[in-house]
């Protein structure tokens, strides 16, 4: 009984999220799916698991913050305490703008850059799937560990325009 | 068609208790310590007032983008614009007792302070109070015809009423922008005639709708679980969830913009107002109200697991409620006593216009069908997903 990955071709959101819903209540082993825009009830039809993403931006913007505060507490109090409009060397209020800029900057950047390293999505990385269309717009849904026949079946009943095997398996 | 009444009649005749003892405080307050009394009254009045009138501006924007995932609950901030004609007379309650109110109200304090002598042009009694009724009569006609609008759809289910209402919004949200700056320079900036702050208007709408966010995410949670609106999900609650927590953000934003500006520039004239703020007491209730509608609910809502709950949702909401309370009894009450100790009128005042507010919300939502049946936009609502 072979098993390959295949990829389903489909033209519209509803079709390949009710294409993946459907896969879902079989049990279908989904590996992915590729949109040209976010569909919404996409992330629950794969059943995702929740992202870890988020944890890593509050451990970045956490880090942000005590890095721009300290540092400018440094500067202000023991580095180079200057004198401004009378005002007091820790002049805390001051320091908040700073602080919440660098917070918000390293959170969002830092969070974007964990994305791009951890999903191996950097500049330089050979695309897997060459379905035309997929950045366009196609919808491909991508089902692996499901005997060919009743795989391609699945497709066409649930309207895909066209379905494709992934040589050597997708990745 | 009519339907009952949310509440029992235990709840009502307990508002109706409250809003009867809170008018005896306030007449007693009169007689005993008038300036307290209408201090208390002009913070009760405002809270319900503003959060009545942002109640439109949330339709109003919903109406202006488009929005389809809030049409179930409309008819929430709808009955919560009742309040506005009770508000307007509330104000007219204020222009009565504004000599024992506003020092720039009385004739000797304008001949013999020169700021005031200058501000007199605008700062006089009779502008004011036709500002104020200008500013009233506004809102509550945008409200009436909003609404009136919506309900007419229920009966007859044309588009037509869609288009209209988006037109009527996009006047509204202009009307608005120039009434509410108005209305919190005039009501409560004023309190302080010789400060001034280009900040507060702004800080007074992000404080204001963070609230009615607030209030709206809480009649809504509160009424689904009491049977209403049976296709509310969780998709709606981390939506209302996010309002909130951005917008409570925005507040002290705004909250430390104000504050910044005024500490860095450390003119005497603007300074007095945080040097009045920051001391006997008033700085303890300054950090309590930055808690309650910033730390708090942005700790507890910071999740999405924890929007999509109903029980911290309900948490963050009422912190943000009690915060807004705070936020205008720290613009309030230090102007009027200097320091910060509870008088006994300050809650019976409030209680008592927080009855009236049930009961005309009340019976506003019981006076039309609690979802919006006909509206073009209410499948979008009811398959709310994400």
């Amino acid at each position: 009984m072979a098993t390959k990955t295949f990829v389903g071709v489909f033209d519209s959101d509803h079709a390949v999220l009710a294409a993946a819903r459907a896969a879902h209540r079989r049990g279908m082993n989904i590996r992915d799916a590729y949109t040209p825009f976010p569909v919404h009830g996409m992330d629950e039809a794969l059943s995702l698991p929740p992202s870890w993403l988020s944890r890593a931006c509050l451990a970045l913007g956490a880090s942000g913050l005590t890095f721009a505060l300290s540092f400018q507490y440094w500067v202000s109090l023991f580095n180079w305490p200057m004198n401004i409009g009378g005002k007091p060397f820790d002049a805390s209020p001051a320091l908040i703008p700073i602080a919440f800029e660098i917070t918000v900057l390293v959170a969002g950047v830092g969070t974007v850059a964990t994305l791009l390293v951890f999903r191996n999505l950097l500049p330089g990385r050979r695309a897997p799937l060459t379905a035309l269309g997929a950045t366009d717009d196609k919808f491909l849904l991508v089902i692996d560990d499901v005997p060919d026949q009743e795989l391609k079946a699945f497709f066409k009943e649930h309207g895909a325009v066209d379905v494709k095997e992934v040589l050597g398996g997708a990745k | 068609m009519t339907r009952r009444s949310l509440l029992d009649p235990q709840a009502r005749s307990v508002c109706t208790v409250l809003a009867v003892l809170g008018a005896a405080a306030f007449l007693i307050g009169l007689k005993l310590a008038p300036q307290r009394a209408l201090a208390g009254f002009l913070l009760g009045n405002t809270y319900f007032l503003m959060l009545a009138v942002t109640a439109l501006v949330f339709i109003a924007i919903q109406n202006l983008v488009g929005a389809g995932w809030p049409v179930l609950f409309r008819r929430v901030p709808e009955a919560m614009t009742a309040y506005l004609p009770a508000g307007a007379l509330g104000m007219l309650v204020l222009l009565l007792g504004s000599h024992s109110l506003y020092h720039w109200a009385h004739h000797a304090a304008a001949v013999h302070d020169q700021i005031l002598h200058a501000k007199a042009g605008y700062l006089n009694l009779p502008f004011w109070a036709v500002r104020a009724a200008a500013i009233l009569s506004l809102w509550m006609a945008f409200a009436r015809a909003i609404i009136k609008n919506s309900r007419r759809q229920d009966v007859d289910g044309s588009v037509a009423h869609t288009h209209k209402n988006k037109r009527l919004s996009a006047a509204f949200m202009v009307v608005f922008g120039v009434t509410f700056t108005l209305a919190s320079i005039d009501w409560i900036m004023s309190l302080e005639p010789h400060w001034y702050s280009t900040m507060f208007p702004w800080y007074m709408f992000g404080g204001a709708f963070v609230h009615v966010l607030a209030t709206i995410a809480l009649l809504t949670v509160l009424l689904h679980r009491r049977g209403l609106f049976a296709e509310f999900n969780e998709h709606h609650r981390h939506d209302l969830g996010k309002y909130v927590f951005g917008f409570g953000v925005f507040w002290a934003y705004l909250w430390f913009c104000q504050f910044l500006l005024i500490w860095y520039a450390n003119i005497p004239e603007e300074t007095a107002y945080y040097v009045l703020r920051s001391s006997r007491g008033w700085m303890a209730v300054q950090m309590l109200s930055l808690t309650a509608n910033f730390l708090l609910p942005s700790a507890l809502l910071i999740r999405i697991l924890s929007k999509k709950d109903d029980k911290t949702l309900i948490a963050a909401c009422v912190s943000v409620c009690l915060g807004r309370g705070l936020d205008l009894y720290v613009m309030i009450m230090p102007s009027i006593s200097g320091a910060a100790r509870l008088h006994w009128l300050d809650l019976p005042i409030f209680l008592g216009l927080a009855g009236v507010f049930v009961l005309l919300f009340d019976r506003a939502f019981a006076s039309a069908p609690a979802v919006p049946e006909k509206d073009p936009y209410l499948v979008e609502s009811l398959h709310h997903h994400g």
